[in-house]
Order: structure tokens, then C-alpha cells, then sequence
């Protein structure tokens, strides 16, 4: 019985990521240059269901946008950094805030289409013009599909990450960004006073930058850790391959799905050798199984129309 | 992503259009800063992103200033020729743009917090002509999120350039403003029928059309109507030069003075008193009565202050040449907000003027003028070497190389930049050429690269100062706090949102003890600040009327309690997003001090619980 309402639960869970998703597919619009679209669609799972609010561009402690405005299509993950629960504060304000801040930059054009870290380093100091303010730390993801250069210039700060994927072969992917093991680079604002310095805290021009020219039925997967450290890459290759030049959003959906799915299970997988444990073994911590955590999969493929 | 235009049929069969605004043309004030996008005029572009949430929300449109405490504090401005104004005056403005001309059906305005302050809605056409959609009283309202959309006049072009003018000094606390959407038609339903309204009591026959109706509320726009065509006529130089008095009234002085009336009795410096009381439009209409009337109400000695604020919509450059025939003793101008399209008033016109009529000018306000540019300034600084006042707030045009210029001023007691690009060195220069100065306001001026520079010469040139405004200037450090605390007679500071103030150390024991006179005291959001910071004040600052504590997570309520328990002319205690006072506190404390008005903002989102939430 208990298992069937969990069944119940995911399903809804899915259901209404999928209702979500509706808006962030592109208009039918056909330019007369062909131009790339980023058909996306999104799916996750908080790590814990029973205390969470569920919120739209919200899993868990974990947050994700997708925007889009006149030749950019723009996506972005990121996840709070628990730590801060045990101190009052929740985790998930933070990224979530952070997040729709993008979105709004996004969506009123304040941005560069080619500079994904200035929109994140935007979005950080906006923090601090609330006049609530919000503490907490963050990893952050930014992928902005460039439509007139058909490229991605990606900002990546932490350990979300994104990879893309060209007929069954990773072709470019995000550097881990780690101080030390299980520990990213992070944007934060700790509460005043910080005097003894013992928050990390990254500037947000520290991000990672890359950019990558894409070509028609690329598929792109931006993940938060939850993904990357739960699911071996090998298996996402296999799943991401299946996409390429996929249009139907549906179809792209389903696979987010999959995936999410897939890290889910795997992560609470008491003894599966997840890409998790085999780092802890690097560094000398004897773990097994997955790392329970929240998970969101943006999933895209380029459509140029 | 903007303006997803709606497309609806009218019953009339035309098709409607609803927008929501794509662009913000000017605006005189906001609460958010240059460099960020919270609580910024632009908000108001786009659809609503906070309706139906109620709260202080930085998604909106936030105004600087509500209530009666900024006219309150010791920086306030004397008001010039008050007879001018309106009943309803106009505090701020927001021009907005829409992306494609319609005829207005309609205009909805989505306020998520404090609702009520839109007092008049304008349209113009693009170029030079505005026309009033609506106006009204500001409204007081529930603390409730409201769509308002007023019955609007019928204009006779199409527009997609609003102006909505506030009025928010019966508010509570800031009024914020969501989203504005304008419903229209596309192309002419149908030639308006017109009707000449004739009223006998009025004098001049409006030549405009105007549709007639029963409603009272039309016949307030009939009289603003006529108003408006007489304040044109007053101040545009074409109406009034036809009607000279000369035409209708005999050549005869004698029977002039017949004429006259009861009033032929009175000394003309009597009638000039009573002539003093009345308002431009009024003294325009008493000129045309006859000529002795004219030569009374055409004195200079009557434009001596000048308000044309409340008539910014007729000022054109032709009605600064008029009006320059008047003005030999001009002492105080008001030419806030007029000017609002280029073609307007030139920036020559207004240097002719101040040529003309410049050289005995002490007060001259200029905000949100857009003609003026550099040159302006350097005749103002060359004409009026008396001037001791100069308000140049959103004046956006002006670079550093025309407030140089304002450095050969040397009695300026008030000089207000708010939201220019003035640099550090002419603001030096300035400061230092100015010891009277008393009244300083640099909000949000971001081209200042030091603050604490110009605080340095604050404390050592202008012992005078009286208030100063370093709003959202992220350069002040505790460093600049100190040297300002040389300026003993310093009654009003604030430094809201100067993060750079974050960590204070000592600076407020100092500002404290070396300015015992503070009345008003703004440092909101300096987020590090605790109660140690704040004691200095109750011991030493017995005259405290305003204290705004926003967004200071580290005092607590002892300290809350302590203020107003010792500051016996507290009136007023913003303690919105002190999280570690309580809102129960608050509460008892608003019936224990019942003279003091406790601020207390709060931000609520609707949250969804259940499984299957309504997203919106």
C-alpha cells in the first residue's frame, strides 16, 4: 500500500513537471536563417518529500529556470548548500531566489547573450538589494544558447554541471569545481558578523566559462550533483543518445523523466557503486551506494528551424 | 516576451488590443537603485509578475518616498507659488511606453501593495500634446491587491505614451506598482460628435471638442478642460497677444477707472496684494478684464516666484519667451517636469531666458527637466551668481563637464542631484566653493567613485550642512560616516542602503556624539549594524523624530524598546524586516506609544501545500 502511494506520488511529481513544462517551448516561429531552438523540458525530485513546499522552478533545495529573449534561449540550475539548514536558514531560498533573479534579467533583455557569468554575478548582487535579505550558498549552472552565432556560453560555479551530447559522443562538458572532495565552489552570503571567514564563498566571477558551437539535434543535459553523482555517465550517454534530433518535446520529456528517475533510485541504492562513492574511495573514504540528494534534469535538444 | 498583445473584438466590431508596457520613457523617483533591478521603475514594463500577491515585494515599481514624513523632515522645500497647485498635487510621475498606438478603452493598473495613490493619467500622442484621461483624488483603500481602472476620457488620437502621476502622502507605506496595461482600438472607430461646451459663467469658449455626457465626472473634465485652455492662453503667447485689452475697452483712461469698478477706489498696491494670492491661470484671466486690470496683473512684481510644475504639459519654449516680458524680478522659478518632449523647450530658449531674467534668480528647480544639458548649466552659473538653491534631480543629460561650472556658485544652500551623473571632482569643487551650503541630496548617484571623498569635504568645508541624502551610494564607508560627523548643526542623515556601512565599527558613536541635533535618521538595510551601534543615538540625539531601521536583521527588540522609550519626539520607527524583532512586539508597542507611527512590511507569497497546487 505505502509503496503504491509512492508510485502515486512520483507519477503526479512527473505529471506536473510536465505541466510546467509547457512554457518554456519555443514559438513555431521560422525565421528565413535557419536558426537553433533549445526544446527543453524539465524533471526532478526533491531529496526529501515530506517537509518540502512544492514549488514551481523548485525541487527541494535545488532551483532551475528556463527563459528566453530575442535571439537567446537561456537555461540555468542550481542547488543550495544544505549546511545551512542546521543554522535556520533554508537552502533552498537561496538558489531559488537566484534563479528567478536570472529569469528576470532574462526576460527584460538585461543581459549579454555571450557573457552567462556577468548574468550570474547580476543575479548575486541582486541579492543583496532585497530588502529581506536572503542568506545561504549556491552552486550554479547557466547554459544561453547564443541563436545568431549558434553557439552555448556556459557560466558553471560548483558541481551542477552540464554535458552535450553529438551523435552517441560527449563533446563538451562542465569541469567540477571543488575546494576539496565534496565541497564546490559556491556563491554565498553568509549573515553578518563573518568574521572568522569560515563560510566559503566564491566570487561569481570565479565562475567556469566555456562556449561550444552547436549543431542541429545536439542534445544538452544541465543537472544539478543530485544526477551526476548518482547516475554512472556512461548510462546518461545511453539515455541522452536516444534524443538526438529529437523535436517532440514530449519525447524529450520522457527521458528527463527517465533520468530523474534513474538518479533517484540509484540514490538511495544502498549498494550501488555510484560515481559518488568511486570518488569518496579516491580519497580514501570507504562509501557504497548513492548519494541521496535533490535532483533536476533540464534536458534540451538544438532544433534549428 | 513583452506585450503578449491580446487580441479582442469590441462590440462595435473593432478590433481592441490590450498591451502591457514595453518601455519606461522617464520617471522622478524610484526606491531601487541604478545598478539593480529591484523595486526599480522598470518593473512596471511587462505582465504582472506579483498579482494577486499582496506585499513589498522587489518585483515591482517602488516610489522613493509615501506619507507626509519626507515633508516633515528638516530637508523639506519651501514650496514656491502654492496657489498654482492643484488640489490634488502630483509627487511623482512614470511616463511608460507601449509598443503600438491604440485609442485608450481603458487602463489597468496592478498594485500589489498600497493602493490608491494614482491621482491623474495622461496620454500624448507622441509629440507635443497631452490629453488628462483621468483624474481623481487619491483613494484610500483595503490592504488589498487592486486592478484600477478608472472611467478614462475619450481622446481624439492615438497613443502608446501614458504618464501616471501619484499622490501617496495619505499612504501608509510605499506604494508599489505591479503592472499597467492599456486596452484599445486600433484604428478610428467612427469621427467623434462633437459639442461645443458652453458654460456661461466661463469666459472662454474651449475651442477643443469634447463629447458631451451627464456624468459629474465629466464635468469635472469639462472645467479642467477650460482650465486648461486658459492656462494655455495665460502662458502660450498666440491666445493672449489676440485678445489684447485694447480691443474691447475704450481708449479713455477715465472711463478705464470707471470700469474699474470698486476696485478703482483701492491702491494698486492693495490690488496687488490681492492679486499676489492668485494663481497664473487666474491672474492671466483677470489681464483680460481690462486695461488697468492689465497693467496690475501684468506687474513683475507678481512674477517674482514662479511655479509652472503644475502646468507641465503647456510649457513650451514660446511660453518661457512670454512669460520672460513679466519677469524682471524673477527670484524663484519652478520648472520641474516641464519639458517633456525635445521640441518642447530648447536649451537655448531656456538659456535666453535666464539671460533675461536670470540675474536675480536665488531658487531654481529643474527636475526631471530633459532639455537641460551642460550648457544650461553654464548659464545658470554665469547669470545667477545669487542662486542658493538648484534642484537637479533625474536631470540624466548633465556630465561632468557642466557641473563644473557650478563651482563659481558661492551661496548655495541647497543642492539636490538625486539620480544625476555627477563626478567626484566637480561635486568637490563645488562643495568647496559653497560654505553655506545646508541641504546636500546624492541618492543614487552612482558616478561618485569615492563617497568618502566628498564626506571629507562635507565635514571640512560645510560646517553648515543641515541634511544629507547619500542614498544607495554603495561607496560610503564607516571612514566617510566619521568626517561627517564634523558637521555639528547636521539634523537629517540618510544612508539607507549604503552597504559599504555594513560593518560599522565606531563610525556611529562618533556621528552620534558630534551631531547631537539629528531629528532624522534613515540607514536601512546596513544589514551588519547591532544594537551597540544604535545606543550612542538615544544618549546622545534627544531631538530623534524619524528612525528607519529597515532590514537590520541584527538589532533586537531591546534596543526598539529602548528608542522609544528615550526618544520622547519620536514619531516615526520603520522596523520592517528587523527579523529579530518580533511582529507581536510591534503590536504592543503600537498601543503603548500610540504618538508613534510603527512601520512594519512584510512580503507574503501565496505558498502551495497541497499535491496538486494552481500554479500561476
Amino acid at each position: 500500500m505505502q509503496s503504491l502511494v509512492w508510485t502515486g506520488r512520483l507519477v503526479s511529481r512527473v505529471l506536473w513537471n510536465s505541466i510546467n513544462n509547457f512554457s518554456t517551448a519555443p514559438d513555431p516561429v521560422v525565421g528565413k536563417k535557419l536558426e537553433p531552438h533549445l526544446l527543453s523540458a524539465v524533471s526532478g525530485f526533491p531529496k526529501n518529500f515530506t517537509n518540502t513546499k512544492l514549488k514551481k522552478g523548485k525541487f527541494g533545495d535545488d532551483a532551475w529556470f528556463s527563459a528566453k529573449w530575442k535571439t537567446s534561449d537561456v537555461v540555468g540550475v542550481a542547488d543550495g548548500v544544505g549546511g545551512w539548514r542546521d543554522y535556520g536558514i533554508d537552502p533552498g531560498e537561496f538558489s531559488s531566489f537566484l534563479m528567478k533573479t536570472c529569469e528576470r534579467f532574462v526576460s527584460c533583455g538585461k543581459f549579454n547573450s555571450s557573457d552567462p557569468s556577468k548574468l550570474l554575478a547580476s543575479s548575486y548582487y541582486e541579492l543583496f538589494e532585497n530588502k529581506q535579505q536572503i542568506f545561504g550558498s549556491t552552486t550554479a549552472c547557466i547554459v544561453v544558447l547564443n541563436r545568431d552565432l549558434n553557439t552555448i556560453y556556459t557560466a558553471n560555479i560548483g558541481d551542477s554541471g552540464f554535458v552535450v551530447v553529438r551523435h552517441g559522443k560527449i563533446v563538451h562538458k562542465s569541469e567540477e569545481q571543488q575546494h576539496y572532495f565534496n565541497t564546490p565552489y559556491q556563491l554565498s552570503i553568509p549573515p553578518p558578523p563573518n568574521h572568522n571567514n569560515s563560510v566559503i564563498t566564491d566570487s561569481p566571477e570565479s565562475a567556469d566559462t566555456t562556449n561550444f558551437r552547436v549543431e542541429d539535434g545536439d542534445v544538452i543535459l544541465l543537472a544539478t550533483d543530485g544526477v551526476f553523482d548518482n547516475v554512472p555517465l556512461q548510462i546518461l550517454l545511453n539515455e541522452l543518445t536516444k534524443l538526438q534530433g529529437e523535436r517532440d518535446v514530449l519525447e524529450i520529456q520522457k527521458v528527463a523523466n527517465t533520468i530523474a528517475l534513474m538518479a533517484r533510485s540509484l540514490a538511495f541504492d544502498a549498494k550501488f557503486l555510484s560515481p559518488f562513492a568511486k570518488a569518496a574511495r579516491k580519497h580514501g573514504i570507504g562509501a557504497l551506494g548513492g548519494k541521496p540528494d535533490d535532483i533536476t534534469v533540464l534536458l534540451g535538444t538544438v532544433a534549428f528551424s | 516576451m513583452y506585450s503578449k498583445d491580446r487580441k479582442t473584438a469590441t462590440p462595435d466590431g473593432n478590433a481592441s488590443l490590450k498591451q502591457y508596457v514595453t518601455d519606461v520613457r522617464s520617471f522622478s523617483s524610484q526606491y531601487g537603485s541604478e545598478i539593480s533591478i529591484s523595486y526599480t521603475a522598470y518593473n512596471i514594463c511587462g505582465k504582472p509578475s506579483k498579482y494577486p500577491a499582496y506585499g513589498d515585494f522587489p518585483q515591482t515599481f517602488v516610489m522613493r518616498t509615501y506619507g507626509k514624513w519626507w515633508d516633515e523632515a528638516p530637508s523639506r522645500r519651501i514650496a514656491i507659488m502654492p496657489q498654482n497647485n492643484r488640489d490634488v498635487k502630483s509627487q511623482d510621475y512614470i511616463d511608460i511606453s507601449f509598443d503600438r498606438k491604440v485609442r485608450p478603452l481603458s487602463v489597468d493598473i496592478y498594485e500589489t501593495y498600497h493602493p490608491g495613490s494614482v491621482v491623474r493619467i495622461w496620454a500624448s500622442d507622441g509629440f507635443e500634446k497631452w490629453k488628462l484621461l483621468w483624474e481623481g483624488p487619491p483613494q484610500v483603500r483595503d490592504h488589498m491587491p487592486n486592478i484600477f481602472s478608472p472611467p478614462i476620457n475619450k481622446i481624439n488620437f492615438c497613443t502608446n505614451l501614458l504618464r501616471l502621476e501619484f499622490n501617496h502622502s495619505h499612504l501608509d507605506y510605499y506604494t508599489e506598482i505591479d503592472a499597467v496595461s492599456m486596452t484599445g482600438t486600433l484604428e478610428p472607430t467612427e469621427p467623434v460628435i462633437s459639442h461645443f461646451v458652453c458654460d456661461a459663467s466661463e469666459h472662454c469658449k474651449p475651442p477643443e471638442c469634447e463629447e458631451e455626457s451627464n456624468s459629474s465626472e465629466h464635468k469635472v473634465s469639462n472645467a479642467q478642460l477650460n482650465n486648461e485652455n486658459s492656462a494655455s492662453s495665460a502662458i502660450l503667447p498666440n491666445c493672449s497677444k489676440s485678445e489684447s485689452p485694447s480691443e474691447s475697452i475704450d481708449e479713455s483712461s477715465a472711463v478705464g477707472k470707471n470700469i474699474n469698478g470698486a476696485f478703482a477706489i483701492l491702491p494698486d498696491e492693495s490690488v496687488l496684494k490681492i492679486f499676489s494670492f492668485l494663481d497664473l491661470v487666474s491672474l492671466n484671466r483677470c489681464a483680460r478684464v481690462n486695461r488697468p486690470f492689465n497693467a496690475l496683473a501684468t506687474d513683475s512684481l507678481l512674477y517674482a516666484s514662479i511655479n509652472l510644475k503644475p502646468y507641465w504639459y503647456l510649457i513650451s519654449s514660446d511660453s518661457l519667451n512670454y512669460l520672460s516680458l513679466r519677469c524682471k524680478y524673477l527670484q524663484k522659478l519652478d520648472l520641474s517636469w516641464c519639458g517633456s518632449f525635445p521640441s518642447d523647450i530648447s536649451p537655448q530658449n531656456f538659456c535666453k531666458f535666464i539671460q533675461s531674467c536670470g540675474k536675480l534668480l536665488t531658487h531654481i528647480r529643474l527636475d526631471c527637466c530633459r532639455f537641460v544639458c551642460n550648457c544650461c548649466i553654464e548659464t545658470i552659473s554665469r547669470v545667477c551668481q545669487n542662486l542658493t538653491e538648484l534642484t537637479l534631480q533625474n536631470c540624466i543629460e548633465l556630465s561632468e563637464r557642466g557641473f563644473v561650472h557650478l563651482a563659481t556658485l558661492n551661496c548655495l544652500e541647497r543642492l539636490d542631484v538625486y539620480r544625476t551623473n555627477i563626478e567626484s571632482s566637480a561635486l568637490i569643487a563645488i562643495l568647496k566653493a559653497s560654505p553655506r551650503l545646508k541641504h546636500i541630496n546624492l541618492g543614487s548617484c552612482r558616478a561618485i567613485s569615492t563617497m568618502d571623498g566628498i564626506a571629507e569635504v562635507l565635514g571640512t568645508y560645510n560646517k553648515k550642512l543641515i541634511s544629507v541624502d547619500f542614498w544607495k551610494t554603495y561607496s560610503l564607508t564607516p571612514k566617510g560616516i566619521k568626517y561627517l560627523s564634523q558637521c555639528n548643526l547636521l539634523e537629517e542623515i540618510d544612508i539607507g542602503w549604503c552597504l559599504g556601512v555594513s560593518i560599522p565599527g565606531d563610525c556611529f558613536l562618533a556621528l552620534a556624539m558630534g551631531c547631537p541635533r539629528l531629528r532624522k535618521l534613515f540607514m536601512g538595510t546596513l544589514r551588519g549594524i547591532n544594537d551597540r551601534d544604535l545606543y550612542p543615538f538615544i544618549n546622545n540625539c534627544p531631538d530623534l523624530e524619524q528612525i528607519d531601521l529597515l532590514g537590520n536583521r541584527g538589532i533586537t527588540s531591546d534596543v526598539c524598546f529602548s528608542i522609544l522609550k528615550s526618544c520622547k519626539r519620536l514619531r516615526f520607527l520603520d522596523v520592517s524586516f528587523c527579523e529579530q524583532v518580533s511582529d507581536s512586539e510591534v503590536q504592543e508597542w503600537k498601543k503603548k506609544f500610540p504618538h508613534v507611527d510603527i512601520k512594519r512590511s512584510f512580503q507574503s507569497e501565496p505558498e502551495c501545500t497541497c499535491a496538486f497546487p494552481n500554479h500561476y
